[in-house]
């Protein structure tokens, strides 16, 4: 749209944009019916008692109350958060590792990304199945290969003190590659300038490492960072292929109690509290890293 | 001029979407008239519609996706069958009735489970009035053939909320030729059970002793049958929940300590699939796990030979089996209600009847039992008699409760199965879990009443 010339009255402005503002009405409307009135809705629900099926009733904000009360929602935060930095960390330091090996032009290096990468391309249910399957203490291959090399079986999945590395390890095979993609975009965008000053002042491979890849890389870290966390935040499919949040609430995260609560207790009222709460956790994780990345900006 | 064309035309615009928003998509209620009872009955009346029918993905509903055609060769309804997992078809089904959509017309349900929250929020069309319409139902499907106990068990608050598709219940299936090696007697107590669980583990350090289920949502029906045989029961005179009573602690301790030293390993995520799967490859030398399975189980020539089946042997307080049964209901929001109805009219048709019998579902038909196809399938192995007898024993003494008769049911049955659970795992005394789930349960029997 064209600048409107100054000197003209904001009446004018308003008078002129009228019709152009009509035009997008249905658009922004749809927008807010959309994505406002769910979250509305939500806020709404939480603030009653409703069951599926039945009479919904204000409870004001009784739900928070129950939820502050209840020792599945206080381990269902400690869940969520332990799986988040696990596969945070472990996803990564892993990407970064394969990122700067495939940005180094090796043999073979083509092959080696479109293996590296194909676990990203597999739906979340299909990678709990087969890794339900690969797990399983009873006839799951991967036990049967520890006792051939001398160790231990173990019960993965249904072990309460292995259960939440086990999934973080599910995720890291999974969405690794991912992070290794936005390093890789890092890598390669990075100015050669620093590298050649470098050598010449004699750096070590180490030094350069640590002195100008990562902190250059920075940004690139934090988007991944950000991107992984909306989602590991609110980590559901795998868990809900594999344990359904057990054995007993072991890997029951906030999401997965949230939508148990919610579809299989049909309590809405107090699912909504949750999910609501969770939301918030996420909403303020994204704006703490988005700060950050400000700052390094 | 334009200016206004625009505003109009917008406004107009605002407004279709606002309807489409706030009204669109929600069914103004079944419309069919129905067929006065006069007319004629005809299988081709509705020749040329299509039903959708939302099953669980169980032998029931696996046996009926795959007879589905034969349906639509009779009538030339096309039925259209989505099969999901337990838990995704039930919330699949609820979204559909809190949406009070027309999409499903028939489907699965288990009543001595949701019964009372799926009635008490009318999701269940009453199906007397089709049963009592001659019109629409056929003259031969006797209806008076089913049990008065298990057409009983679907009525709720004088309405008729489905029929009945098969009996199940949890029975043992046991190795012979593995106790029969080791010298172990078939148990007649639930003591002996312990004990040959013992025996078995070791003679034969290779299989696993015993099994059964051990995913939260899934222990009730398996754990019930020992808490009934112990003694114990979930509420008291007072109605309130009893787990902490010394029998009930004492089966408590009994069925965890089965699983924790005598199951396989992993047995706290074990429900049916898992079961059948260690039963099945000859793994497991005793399972206790639904009479459902039989047919899947026998699909492995060996089973049939070196397998026996009895229900659970008795404990101090004798004998009480869990016996439940899944019936087919028709949506309230259909819009195809006398469609609906012929296909469960001919699904629980004495000929379908017989023909799931065939295939391992126990039959709600007496008629069927007595039927001289179904006798002589009986007849032709032993462990297929013995199945039928267990599952006769199930019927005869059985007991429909699997967790309080509340309307939160569903939500009891995970308390009790976390609480079994944390007893398996270690992280509780049979007591300190029975104490906290009966406080968890008082709760939730509160807020049951809350609801009515």
């Amino acid at each position: 749209m064209t600048a409107l010339p100054t000197g003209v009255s904001r009446k004018t402005r308003w008078t002129r944009r009228l019709p152009f503002l009509w035009l997008i009405a249905p658009a922004a409307l749809f927008t807010v019916i959309m994505t406002a009135f769910p979250i509305l809705q939500v806020v709404h629900l939480s603030t009653r008692e409703f069951v599926i099926g039945f009479r919904s009733v204000y409870t004001g904000l009784d739900n928070y109350r129950e939820m502050l009360a209840d020792p599945i929602f206080w381990s269902g935060m400690r869940v969520t958060f332990e799986l988040y930095f696990l596969s945070l960390a472990a996803q990564l330091v892993i990407g970064l590792y394969l990122a700067i090996l495939l940005h180094r032009a090796l043999k073979g290096s083509r092959l080696l990304r479109t293996v590296l990468l194909s676990p990203l391309a597999m739906p979340p249910v299909a990678v709990g199945m087969m890794w339900l399957i690969l797990l399983d203490p009873s006839f799951g291959p991967v036990n049967y290969l520890l006792e051939l090399v001398g160790m231990n079986k173990s019960l993965f999945l249904a072990s309460p003190r292995l259960v939440v590395q086990t999934l973080a390890a599910i995720d890291t095979w999974q969405y690794t590659p991912f992070v290794t993609l936005i390093l890789l975009g890092g890598l390669q965008a990075l100015p050669e300038e620093p590298y050649e000053a470098a050598e010449i002042d004699g750096a070590s491979r180490a030094q350069r490492f640590w002195r100008i890849t990562l902190p250059l890389l920075r940004p690139s870290i934090i988007t991944a960072s950000i991107l992984r966390s909306v989602d590991l935040l609110r980590f559901f499919d795998t868990i809900y292929i594999t344990t359904q949040g057990g054995p007993g609430t072991a890997s029951t995260t906030l999401n997965i109690y949230a939508y148990r609560t919610g579809f299989v207790f049909f309590r809405m009222g107090y699912a909504s509290a949750l999910m609501l709460t969770l939301m918030v956790m996420v909403l303020a994780i994204t704006f703490l890293l988005n700060g950050v990345r400000r700052r390094f900006q | 001029m334009t200016r206004i064309r625009i505003r109009v035309l917008v406004t107009v615009l605002v407004l279709l979407l606002a309807h489409s928003v706030f009204a669109g998509g929600r069914p103004e209620g079944p419309t069919a008239t129905p067929t006065a009872a006069t007319e004629e009955f005809s299988w081709r009346r509705f020749e040329g519609d299509r039903i959708h029918f939302l099953a669980n993905n169980n032998p029931i509903g696996q046996l009926l996706q795959r007879y589905a055609p034969e349906f639509t060769a009779l009538t030339g309804i096309n039925v259209e069958v989505s099969l999901y997992a337990e838990q995704q078809y039930r919330q699949r089904l609820e979204t559909t009735f809190q949406a009070r959509s027309d999409e499903v017309d028939v489907f699965m349900s288990l009543v001595s489970r949701e019964g009372s929250l799926y009635d008490q929020a009318g999701w269940y069309a009453d199906l007397k009035p089709f049963v009592d319409n001659p019109a629409v139902t056929s003259p031969d499907y006797d209806f008076a053939d089913f049990g008065q106990g298990v057409i009983d068990a679907g009525t709720l608050r004088d309405r008729l909320t489905g029929i009945p598709v098969n009996i199940e219940g949890p029975v043992l299936y046991y190795r012979a030729d593995v106790l029969e090696a080791c010298g172990i007697p078939v148990p007649g107590t639930l003591a002996e059970l312990r004990q040959a669980a013992e025996r078995v583990k070791t003679c034969r350090p290779d299989m696993i002793p015993f099994a059964s289920r051990g995913l939260a949502p899934a222990v009730p029906y398996t754990f019930s049958n020992f808490l009934h045989n112990m003694g114990g029961q979930y509420v008291d005179a007072q109605g309130r929940s009893s787990l902490s009573s010394d029998a009930s602690v004492r089966a408590i301790e009994l069925y965890a300590e089965l699983l924790r030293d005598f199951g396989p390993p992993g047995v706290i995520n074990y429900s049916f699939p898992q079961l059948t799967a260690v039963n099945s490859n000859g793994q497991a030398v005793m399972t206790f796990q639904s009479s459902n399975e039989f047919g899947k189980i026998m699909e492995v020539a060996e089973r049939a030979n070196d397998t026996r089946i009895k229900v659970l042997p008795a404990g101090p307080a004798g004998s009480v089996p869990v016996v439940i049964g899944w019936q087919l209901s028709m949506s309230p929001n259909s819009r195809k209600q006398e469609q609906a109805w012929y296909f469960l009219q001919w699904a629980t048709s004495r000929a379908m009847q017989v023909k799931l019998g065939l295939d391992g579902l126990a039959p709600p038909r007496t008629s069927v039992w007595e039927s001289q196809e179904f006798t002589a399938w009986l007849d032709e192995v032993a462990v297929r008699r013995e199945w039928a007898e267990a599952l006769s024993i199930l019927s005869e003494t059985g007991s429909s409760v699997l967790a309080p008769q509340i309307i939160l049911q569903p939500e009891s049955r995970q308390i009790i199965g976390e609480a079994v659970g944390s007893v398996i795992l270690g992280e509780a005394t049979a007591r300190q879990a029975a104490a906290r789930a009966d406080q968890l349960i008082n709760d939730l029997i509160q807020r049951s009443e809350r609801l009515q």
